[in-house]
């Protein structure tokens, strides 16, 4: 009997720990399976409503890094539900140049596994003024296909209005039609040509 | 570096021009970064030999008197140093896979800017020769070309503003001669541009245009073809760094029918 109590209660005890394990566990799945989705979702309705077409979040690392060595820029985009997954495209541009009295630039994209088709490319020329960037010239902007191809570049051009050595650079941004992608900007390298506007 | 290609580009009968997905700008990119001659247009970035600038058909100025048919103008983003030749070779290799891609080109006259401001002139001086090494070694490239396809031609160097070329002239015409290779064989020269081809004026903002001091060389070149005068330009460009030039040049190549 006596042998059958301390049974007993090494049952309750085994029972009793199990329960606690079994507590611990439900705990974990419920904070796996509904808290850590909804703070997901609620994350990517953050960013729909709050930057509107821009992720804003970690992605400006990939920005900083983009800018400091890549050919093109790598950005990222959601792609729209369901499968809500991140995409990737290149921002592209070429090294601002002269062309017939004029200083000129292209830009485009090159989509890698975005569902969108399209984006709104934008392209601006800055010249060095005292070593500050400064835009020159209207904006080139176009919607356009990705790839760069035929009627797929966006281009802007400047007068030169003297032959003074100066350095040049571009700007691209690319806005991928009806997804939120990186706020980022390409940066092309610097050119110094015997141009200034 | 620039390339201006004169004749008629027969596009092939499957490109509509107008509704082709490419053109000779993308194309022209897309080679570039395909064989590795592209340098990324992004600060920081190495490798590569050209960063992309333009590229077109009937340009630059369409409304100019003699548009070329199709044209490529890229940047060196560095300075070559004079033990290496200037990428014209590769240059005019990726221009013309383009240009078959695009069509079928009867080439009439080529005019090429030699970039000799970007050999690094700082470099020792006893190395002036060794950007030479690359053309004269590998003419062997083109032994056992048809012997049909030997082609006469006048070769056109323009200094510009710069009358460098003009006094160096006779140096060069003998060294010319002079060299153990027959890709291009040179006859004579003389201190005048006697081409009939058109003085592009529209890329005067490129080097120290518009042409003024020319000396155009008689000769023969092994065959008429875009690879053979990359070669052309390569040795032309490095033997008048040889002999004193250091700015751009405007080279001008075109055929003599017999």
């Amino acid at each position: 009997m006596k042998l059958e109590k301390q049974r007993f209660w090494v049952i309750v005890e085994s029972n009793a720990i199990s329960n606690v394990l079994v507590c611990i566990s439900l705990l974990f799945i419920i904070s796996t399976v509904l808290l850590v989705p909804h703070s997901v979702y609620a994350q990517e309705l953050e960013l729909e409503e709050d930057v509107n077409d821009a992720l804003v979040h970690k992605n400006h690392q990939d920005v900083a890094r983009s800018n400091g060595g890549l050919n093109g820029l790598v950005a990222t985009g959601i792609d729209p539900k369901p499968s809500g997954s991140i995409c990737h495209f290149r921002v592209e541009g070429d090294y601002v140049h002269t062309s017939m009295g004029d200083a000129s630039g292209h830009g485009w994209w090159v989509n890698t596994d975005c569902e969108a088709t399209q984006a709104v490319v934008t392209i601006r020329l800055q010249q060095s003024i005292n070593g500050n960037w400064v835009y020159v010239g209207l904006p080139g902007q176009k919607t356009v296909y990705s790839g760069g191809g035929a009627a797929n570049r966006a281009a802007t051009r400047v007068r030169c209005n003297s032959s003074a050595w100066t350095s040049w650079r571009s700007e691209v941004d690319v806005d991928v039609i009806g997804i939120p992608d990186t706020p980022g900007k390409l940066y092309t390298s610097v050119r110094s040509l015997n141009c200034r506007h | 570096m620039f390339a201006g290609l004169y004749g008629e580009l027969k596009l092939h009968p499957w490109r509509d021009f107008g509704a082709a997905e490419s053109d000779a700008y993308s194309l022209f990119h897309s080679r570039s970064v395909a064989m590795g001659w592209l340098a990324k247009a992004t600060e920081g970035a190495t490798g590569g030999f050209w960063g992309m600038n333009d590229a077109g058909q009937w340009g630059p100025d369409p409304d100019a008197q003699y548009p070329y048919a199709v044209w490529f103008q890229v940047s060196i983003p560095r300075l070559i140093p004079p033990t290496q030749p200037l990428p014209l070779q590769p240059f005019l290799s990726c221009v013309g896979d383009v240009v078959a891609r695009m069509g079928t080109l009867h080439l009439d006259a080529i005019q090429i800017l030699l970039p000799v401001q970007s050999i690094n002139r700082s470099a020792d001086k006893s190395l002036r020769d060794e950007g030479l090494f690359a053309p004269i070694s590998s003419a062997g490239w083109f032994f056992d070309c048809n012997p049909h396809s030997i082609t006469r031609v006048q070769v056109v160097l323009d200094g510009g503003e710069n009358p460098v070329i003009r006094l160096a002239a006779p140096d060069l015409f003998q060294w010319l001669q002079k060299i153990k290779q027959n890709v291009f064989v040179c006859g004579s020269f003389s201190l005048t541009d006697d081409t009939n081809v058109g003085s592009p004026t529209f890329i005067d903002d490129l080097w120290v245009g518009p042409p003024q001091h020319p000396v155009t060389f008689y000769g023969t070149l092994i065959e008429w073809s875009l690879d053979a005068l990359g070669w052309l330009a390569t040795l032309l460009a490095g033997a008048s760094f040889k002999f004193g030039v250091t700015t751009p040049m405007l080279l001008t190549v075109s055929r003599v029918e017999d």
